[in-house]
C-alpha cells in the first residue's frame, strides 16, 4: 500500500494556507472600514474660485440661464478630469428660491453633498444677487 | 516497494509551500503597519506644508469712478510697510503697481477696476508708473486671508531636493515616514517634489484645492497634493 502521509501533509498545508488567507482578508477588510469621503470640503474652495472669477461672476449675474453651462465646464476641468468617479451638478437660483437639484441623479452611490454661495454683484452685472449651489456625489 | 523517501519529500514540499506562502504574505502585506496612523501622518504632513507655505494676503478691490485714462494714485492707510504690492485687472491679468508708503501708483490705460494685493512674498515690481493723477476711485471691498505662496512652495521644493532629511526635521515629520508633494495649477504647470516610491506597500495621498499667491503678483487656485509612505 502506498504511504499517503505526504499527500495528507500537503492537504493540511493547503488548508492552513486557506485559513490564514481568510483571517488576513477579514482583518484587512475590517481595518478598511467603509468611510464615505466628505465631499463638502471639496465644494467650498470650488465656490470660492467661482466667486473670485469675474468672468463667471458676470455671467451668473447677467445671464444666469447660461451660467450653468459655464460652471459645468469649469467643474469638468476641476472634477471630471481629476476624479471621474465623482458626479456633479450645479444650479444658479434666485436668493429666495429653494436651490435643489431638478432631478435625483441615477448614479448616486451614497450621499449627495451640496454647498451654496451668494454672488452678490459684479462690475458689469451691477448689484443683482444670485445663489450658486454645487452638488457632488460619489458615483455608485 | 518502499515509499518512505517519497513521503518525506512530500512532507518537505508541504512545509516549503506553507513557509513560502507565509513569507510572500508578510512581504506583500505588513500587518503591523497601522493604517489610521498613516492617515493621521498624511493629514499632519499636508497641514505642515500648508502652514509653512502660507502667507497673509491683503486684497483691495478698487473701482475707478471716473472715465479718465492714465496712471492713478491710490491711497490706502495702515498697510504693513514690509508688504509689497501687486495688482491685477478685472480679468486677473497682472498690472504694474508701485508702492511708496501709503500711496500706490497703478499703471493703467483705461481699466476701471483693479485688485491690489499686499504681501511680504510679493516682489517689488520693476516698471514705470509716472505722473499718477488723482482720478476718483473707491475701495469696493477689502479682505485679509491666508493663502499659499508659490515662492514658499518653490523654497520647500528646493529644500526637498537639496536637503531632504533637514526638511523632514524642520517640518517635524517622523523618520519612518517619507513624503512627496506637488502644487498643480490647472492647465498651466506643476511644481513637483518627488522621490522614488517603494515598489510594494501603500502610498497615502491627499489633495486640497487652495488659493495661491503667484510670483507674478496674481492669485490663482491650485491643487496641493501630498503623498506619504
Amino acid at each position: 500500500m502506498v504511504n499517503k502521509k505526504g499527500i495528507i501533509r500537503i492537504i493540511e498545508a493547503s488548508i492552513a494556507i486557506l485559513i490564514i488567507l481568510v483571517v488576513i482578508l477579514t482583518i484587512s477588510l475590517t481595518r478598511r472600514a467603509a468611510t464615505e469621503r466628505d465631499l463638502s470640503e471639496t465644494i467650498t474652495p470650488l465656490l470660492e474660485e467661482i466667486a473670485k472669477n469675474n468672468s463667471m461672476r458676470d455671467e451668473i449675474i447677467t445671464h444666469p440661464e447660461n451660467a450653468n453651462e459655464s460652471i459645468m465646464a469649469f467643474l469638468a476641468t476641476r472634477i471630471k478630469e481629476r476624479e471621474p468617479n465623482i458626479g456633479y451638478n450645479v444650479r444658479v437660483c434666485e436668493i429666495a428660491d429653494v436651490c435643489s437639484l431638478e432631478s435625483y441623479p441615477s448614479d448616486v452611490g451614497g450621499n449627495i453633498y451640496v454647498g451654496s454661495r451668494l454672488i452678490s454683484s459684479s462690475l458689469i452685472g451691477g448689484a443683482e444677487s444670485k445663489r450658486v449651489a454645487i452638488f457632488l456625489w460619489v458615483r455608485g | 516497494m518502499e515509499k518512505r523517501g517519497a513521503s518525506n519529500i512530500e512532507f518537505i514540499l508541504a512545509f516549503m509551500l506553507f513557509a513560502g506562502f507565509l513569507v510572500t504574505i508578510l512581504y506583500l502585506y505588513n500587518p503591523t503597519k497601522n493604517l489610521s496612523a498613516m492617515e493621521s501622518s498624511r493629514d499632519y504632513v499636508i497641514n505642515q506644508i500648508i502652514n509653512n507655505a502660507s502667507v497673509e494676503l491683503d486684497s483691495y478691490s478698487i473701482v475707478i469712478t471716473e472715465t479718465a485714462t492714465g496712471n492713478i494714485q491710490i491711497n490706502i492707510e495702515g498697510i504693513d510697510p514690509t508688504k509689497n504690492v501687486g495688482a491685477v485687472d478685472y480679468y486677473g491679468k497682472p498690472m504694474i503697481a508701485i508702492r511708496s508708503g501709503d500711496n500706490i501708483c497703478l499703471a493703467r490705460s483705461a481699466e476701471n477696476f483693479a485688485t491690489l494685493y499686499f504681501s511680504e512674498d510679493l516682489d517689488e515690481i520693476m516698471g514705470s508708473c509716472s505722473s499718477p493723477s488723482s482720478i476718483s476711485y473707491r475701495i469696493a471691498s477689502s479682505i485679509t486671508s491666508e493663502v499659499i505662496s508659490e515662492k514658499r512652495i518653490l523654497l520647500l521644493n528646493n529644500s526637498y531636493y537639496s536637503n531632504y532629511p533637514l526638511l523632514k526635521e524642520q517640518l517635524g515629520i517622523p523618520e519612518s515616514v517619507e513624503f512627496s508633494f506637488s502644487l498643480e495649477f490647472p492647465d498651466v504647470e506643476t511644481i513637483n517634489a518627488e522621490r522614488a516610491k517603494p515598489l510594494r506597500g501603500e502610498v497615502f495621498s491627499e489633495t486640497k484645492l487652495r488659493e495661491v499667491l503667484r510670483k507674478d503678483g496674481s492669485s490663482k487656485f491650485g491643487y496641493l497634493t501630498v503623498q506619504i509612505w
